[in-house]
């Protein structure tokens, strides 16, 4: 059997999608699988891979073996009279059309289910919420009256006496994203037309926050929000929305 | 369905944990009428996470949870009109203020920069998997999906979708995975059972098998 489909390949979502697939373009009710025909189709997709020198991953040549075994289990006699339940029979259910059946099926409800999981999501997203809700300072936190400078002094004074405590494994949460720091850009932009890079760089307190900004800035250049300009070698480099020039330099 | 493991449970969520810092303010007098539907409103719209009617009714000085849900009916009412671009949606248990989809287009112009990937039929499949079956293993999602899927599950937890909510009692101990809240918000979801319904497909097995 010529299969039409072979372009389709890096489209299955593994082998239990491919034999899905075949069920379906070969019309057949998946209660009663001719196994013998899926199993020729299957072996000659898989065939198909190796021809294109795609990686063929060991769950698709379990699924071929699993295939041939019952296929072949199918031409042999049936043992007659035997009721009682012996290893082979167990073995045999493993590898059973029936529990090949029953795989497919819960595969395919959950491949329909997630389907209706994308149409939820696409609902979801046509509504816009708030997020990152700027926090408006109502006043300082603390009254602060008069303070000697020597209060201060104190103060900083007792930290540094402060016996250190011993840290056995030290934990520091992610502060700086690179969506953050496009937001930052942003958010600059609604005031200023255009940015020093270097002013940026300097602001940055680690290296991970630098190295947040400068893949936030190199995005933001690919998806053409802005333009990065630098008038010489080695000078600063200049930040603009790409809106204000048609065409970067350098 | 299957639920959180006890163990996820033990837990105070960090909306409980929010509550009972919300302590009430003797200064204020609880909102009613007109003031109790403003404040509502200003609080929704302040707030970028959904918010319980029970946590409003903390935060308005225990205006009683009834009054606080009248309230929000009260307010759906009126971005029923046609000329109000605004809607509430239950979310995670909660009530958030959202724009109205029939004026996403306009919307999207001023947010086209933020448009997020779709997830691909991969993330997708395993999502639901989780979603349906949590708490579930790793090998549980293989053993359905006929394939790996250690860096879906790492994706997965990446986008916050999915988290470890405990430990399975064999050998071994696996991690058992369920949805997170931002899993709920993500595909609009009031809660778990808002999930497309399960039993509408086994039924159609049952019937054929």
């Amino acid at each position: 059997m010529n299969s039409p489909h072979r372009f389709k390949l890096d489209v299955f979502e593994g082998p239990l999608d491919l034999l899905l697939h075949l069920v379906k373009v070969n019309e057949m009710d998946i209660y009663d699988i001719e196994i013998s025909s899926i199993t020729a189709q299957y072996m000659e997709y898989v065939g198909a891979m190796k021809d294109l020198d795609l990686e063929i991953a060991g769950d698709y040549l379990l699924m071929a073996a699993t295939l041939l075994n019952i296929k072949s289990r199918a031409l042999l006699p049936r043992m007659e009279g035997a009721e009682e339940m012996s290893a082979e029979d167990e073995i045999d259910d493993l590898f059973s059309t029936k529990d090949l059946i029953r795989r497919l099926i819960e595969y395919r409800r959950f491949k329909e289910l997630a389907a209706s999981l994308r149409a939820k999501e696409e609902e979801a997203s046509r509504h816009f919420v708030r997020a990152n809700v700027v926090p408006v300072m109502a006043g300082p936190a603390t009254e602060l009256g008069q303070q000697d400078i020597r209060t201060l002094f104190d103060a900083f004074a007792r930290i540094l006496r402060r016996p250190r405590e011993a840290i056995d494994h030290h934990v520091v949460s992610e502060q700086f994203s690179v969506e953050g720091k496009t937001e930052e850009i942003r958010e600059r932009f609604r005031t200023t037309r255009q940015i020093n890079a270097s002013r940026l760089f300097e602001a940055c307190v680690s290296r991970q926050e630098g190295v947040c900004l400068l893949l936030a800035i190199l995005e933001m250049a690919r998806i053409r929000e802005i333009t990065l300009a630098q008038a010489a070698n080695f000078e600063d480099i200049l930040i603009e929305p790409w809106d204000d020039k048609a065409v970067s330099v350098g | 369905m299957t639920r959180r493991s006890p163990l996820a449970e033990q837990v105070p969520t960090p909306e409980l944990v929010e509550i009972a810092q919300d302590a009430a303010d003797p200064e204020l007098t609880p909102p009613q009428g007109a003031e109790l539907s403003a404040a509502v409103e200003a609080l929704l719209f302040s707030a970028s996470d959904p918010l319980s009617v029970k946590r409003l009714s903390v935060l308005l000085n225990g205006v009683p949870e009834v009054e606080v849900a009248e309230t929000l009916v009260g307010l759906l009412n009126r971005y029923g009109a046609e000329d109000s671009g605004l809607t509430l949606l239950e979310v995670a248990g909660g009530w958030q203020l959202a724009t109205k989809s029939e004026t996403t287009d306009w919307v999207m112009r001023l947010h086209r920069h933020r448009k997020k990937a779709a997830l691909s039929p991969a993330l997708l499949e395993s999502l639901a998997i989780i979603a349906y079956k949590q708490p579930i293993t790793r090998a549980e999602i293989e053993a359905i999906r006929g394939v790996d899927c250690g860096s879906i599950l790492r994706s997965l937890q990446d986008a916050s979708l999915v988290e470890i909510v405990g430990r399975k009692e064999v050998a071994g101990k696996p991690p058992l995975y369920g949805t997170s809240e931002a899993f709920l918000k993500a595909f609009g979801l009031k809660d778990l059972d808002a999930l497309p319904s399960l039993a509408d497909f086994r039924k159609l097995a049952e019937d054929k098998g």
